[in-house]
């Protein structure tokens, strides 16, 4: 199954996972499949429409789902997949 | 010192602020303008390593400047607040000092890292964007023709939606890596070395020792498409 990496903002709906494995041939099964796992956190990715939202990414092997197929963009097993939600601490 | 010695412009003296400012030092950076409104608080002491407890209730800025200046460097201090709701407010404090200057995005603000990376696209500037929350950071580095912090995220998230510090915790030595990490780049855009890590979002996964350079093309229909070269970004 691909790998999932949770971002710090979102993993409490994971229990503190870092990672998670999840099915999907593409990235809109595998979102779909993480809410079935972890409810709740798919929102926090997707706006009402189902599309990413505009301050998060997602990328599949270091790749901008934007550039590829976008929820559409295939998985494979081993794939890693990256949440990548803007951040803004620093002070 | 001579006029072709790269100048940096620091927005933000805290967290990330300190550390950029301390690397800018070890590089060598002889001129540097660091913008804060803040005061020096106790509880600032631990990670913002520029500071004493002696200097607590002091201007960041002033006190940063003064630091950087007793080792040799031109440091000014502007004790200014940039407002969060007019991105040309910080467009007008960037041609004040300077479009020639190298910008680090050192604040906690999500309103000012899309104004000043909208400011740097505008006028061909360059510059570095970063963020730390946590074990985690995130930095990239701006320059004419790469992808910016807009190609990446298309605007900054909501503030229900987005953890503070606070809330997600924050580690010193964490933000102070992401901070250093963020004035290697600046220097990399000073010596026109950058032009592989340019537009690429680093992601530090600082708790499992991570640096996972992401995507860094520009994306279509990004507002910054007028500053990219057509080809580029259409």
């Amino acid at each position: 199954m691909p790998t999932v990496r949770i971002p710090t903002p979102l993993r409490k709906f994971t229990q503190g996972k870092e990672e998670v494995s999840i099915a999907g041939a593409n990235v809109r099964e595998l979102l779909a499949n993480l809410e079935v796992a972890y409810p709740g956190i798919k929102e926090r990715i997707c706006d009402d429409a189902g599309a990413v939202r505009r301050f998060v990414n997602v990328f599949v092997a270091d790749e901008d789902i934007r550039f590829l197929e976008n929820l559409d963009t295939a998985v494979r097993d081993g794939d890693e997949v990256s949440i990548v939600p803007a951040i803004a601490g620093g002070r | 010192m001579t006029a072709a010695e790269p100048r940096y412009v620091v927005l933000g003296a805290g967290g990330l602020g300190c550390p950029a400012l301390l690397g800018l030092r070890m590089a060598g950076a002889t001129r540097v303008d660091i913008v804060d409104h803040d005061r020096v608080d106790a509880s600032n002491l631990a990670r913002q390593v520029l500071y004493d407890l002696g200097d607590v209730g002091a201007r960041k800025a002033e006190v940063a400047a003064r630091r950087l200046r007793a080792a040799g460097i031109d440091a000014r201090a502007h004790v200014r607040r940039i407002p969060l709701d007019r991105p040309e407010a910080l467009a007008a404090l960037l041609d004040e000092l300077g479009r020639d200057a190298i910008v680090l995005e050192c604040t906690d603000a999500p309103a000012l890292k899309f104004a000043c990376n909208d400011a740097l696209v505008a006028h061909g500037g360059r510059g570095v964007i970063g963020a730390a929350l946590g074990l985690r950071g995130q930095a990239i580095a701006v320059q004419p023709g790469s992808a910016c912090y807009r190609c990446v995220y298309e605007a900054p998230p909501p503030a229900e939606l987005l953890p503070t510090c606070a809330q997600a915790g924050v580690l010193g030595p964490a933000v102070g890596s992401v901070g250093f990490f963020m004035a290697t780049l600046a220097v990399a855009l000073a010596n026109g070395g950058a032009d592989e890590a340019a537009g690429r979002l680093f992601v530090l996964e600082l708790g499992s020792g991570i640096i996972r350079p992401l995507a860094g093309r520009p994306r279509p229909g990004c507002s910054c498409g007028r500053a990219h070269a057509p080809a580029a970004c259409s």
